[in-house]
């Protein structure tokens, strides 16, 4: 199960969710294990039973105010119980200033303590949102990662296929290059699927007979982005005589990748060829059907409507009586 | 045929570009399906940048996958290749 240590979470996140440390002792051996939080709430009281010490802790304004009312020797008490547990890191919210012995005790047990001006509710969501993020899973992928006309296009197949040169292709017509080659991808909230580049390859390409390029000097910043959801598959395959190939697009194939099935074409690849035109038709034909217009579906009620009317046309001219 | 073995790089320089384009090159002589296993990454052993994202140093342990009918001899070729440095001095 992924950890994520508690020093690279504050240095990832410390701008975005506004950290400022009270006490950084222990930071490099704690670790964010959930991407629940827990408001530390009624384990404050001393009901211990269901305290969910090995989520992110939170203190806001209530718990923060709870805690002054107490007696400072029970606080003291309460406290040092709560802190022997091993929690990742404290984060109090809504600019409150938390009790002196907090501190203290946070320090004594090597406990990562933060403050943030965000209110509680907001800032739950938006680390929320960073955890997901952090612990979505992940994979990489065979194939190269663009952009045509706002579609994010993942175009797949075997290995000297012409993906790049395909890809090349596309970059030269307009559209933007995520990545070649090598595709992270992320299962983030809602089954999207998000596709980005490798930090080392960056926007570099081998082209066979060429050798490496890089397509961001080459084409400028235009041609590039950094991540792109993933919403349509082009499979490239050898021409294959045998082969059926879809005809309709009726019905049309998916690809899997984690539990997302996202829609497939499968589009066979012979010289002379021109993939990318059949690639950014691909995604024009992408954009109508979310615009509500399938296009294969429309013409086959068509069909359907002019036979139907030449039907009733041929009965209206038959002599009447004689059926 | 699916045949599985770990190697360790052993060269000085890692699996640096001209290291890796070796790799491919001997790679793509076999009409085996060959993929490298890395931590979480999953790379195909016939495309040049994918293996640069390994970035593996001297002393990384890659495993290699091979599936096809020359996957036997496929593998002892890239055994063959990292034992004797990628061709390299040291």
């Amino acid at each position: 199960m992924k950890k994520i240590s508690v020093e690279s979470f504050f240095q990832q996140a410390k701008e975005r969710l506004r950290l400022t440390p009270l006490s950084d002792e222990g930071m490099a051996n704690r670790y964010i294990v959930s991407v629940d939080i827990n408001r530390m709430g009624m384990a404050l009281t001393g009901y211990l039973k269901w305290f969910a010490y090995e989520r992110l802790q939170i203190l806001g304004k209530t718990e923060v105010h709870f805690l002054q009312t107490l007696e400072p020797a029970q606080r003291k008490k309460i406290l040092k119980t709560l802190l022997s547990h091993r929690l990742p890191c404290i984060v109090v919210t809504h600019k409150m200033k938390p009790p002196a012995d907090l501190v203290s005790e946070a320090r004594k047990q090597h406990i990562p303590l933060f403050t943030t001006p965000t209110p509680t509710t907001k800032f739950v969501s938006e680390i929320s949102v960073y955890l997901e993020e952090e612990f979505a899973p992940e994979t990489t992928i065979h194939g190269t990662l663009l952009d045509v006309y706002g579609v994010g296009i993942l175009i797949l197949g075997h290995s000297g296929i012409g993906k790049s040169e395909c890809a090349l292709d596309l970059v030269e017509r307009g559209h933007r290059l995520v990545a070649d080659d090598l595709v992270y991808i992320k299962r983030l909230a809602n089954r999207i699927l998000m596709g980005s580049r490798s930090e080392i390859i960056k926007h570099h390409m081998e082209i066979r007979g060429l050798g490496i390029i890089n397509i961001e000097s080459l084409f400028g910043v235009g041609a590039i982005r950094d991540k792109k959801r993933i919403e349509l598959v082009i499979r490239l395959e050898e021409w294959d005589n045998k082969k059926e190939y879809d005809r309709l697009g009726l019905t049309p194939a998916t690809h899997k990748i984690f539990d997302t099935e996202i829609p497939m074409f499968v589009i066979p690849v012979r010289p002379g060829r021109n993939l990318a035109v059949i690639i950014e038709v691909a995604a024009m034909n992408n954009r109508l059907m979310k615009l509500g217009y399938f296009t294969a579906q429309e013409f086959a009620d068509r069909v359907g409507r002019m036979m139907t009317e030449e039907q009733t046309r041929q009965n209206s001219l038959k002599p009447k009586g004689k059926n | 045929m699916k045949v599985t073995e770990k190697m360790a790089i052993i060269n000085k320089l890692g699996l640096h570009l001209r290291a890796a384009a070796e790799l491919v090159k001997v790679a793509n002589k076999f009409k085996s399906h060959i993929m490298i296993h890395h931590g979480i990454q999953n790379i195909n052993a016939k495309s040049l940048m994918g293996i640069m994202t390994l970035a593996a140093a001297k002393g990384t342990e890659i495993e290699f996958v091979a599936d096809g009918e020359d996957a036997k001899d496929a593998i002892a070729a890239l055994r063959q290749l990292l034992a004797n440095k990628f061709g390299e001095k040291e």
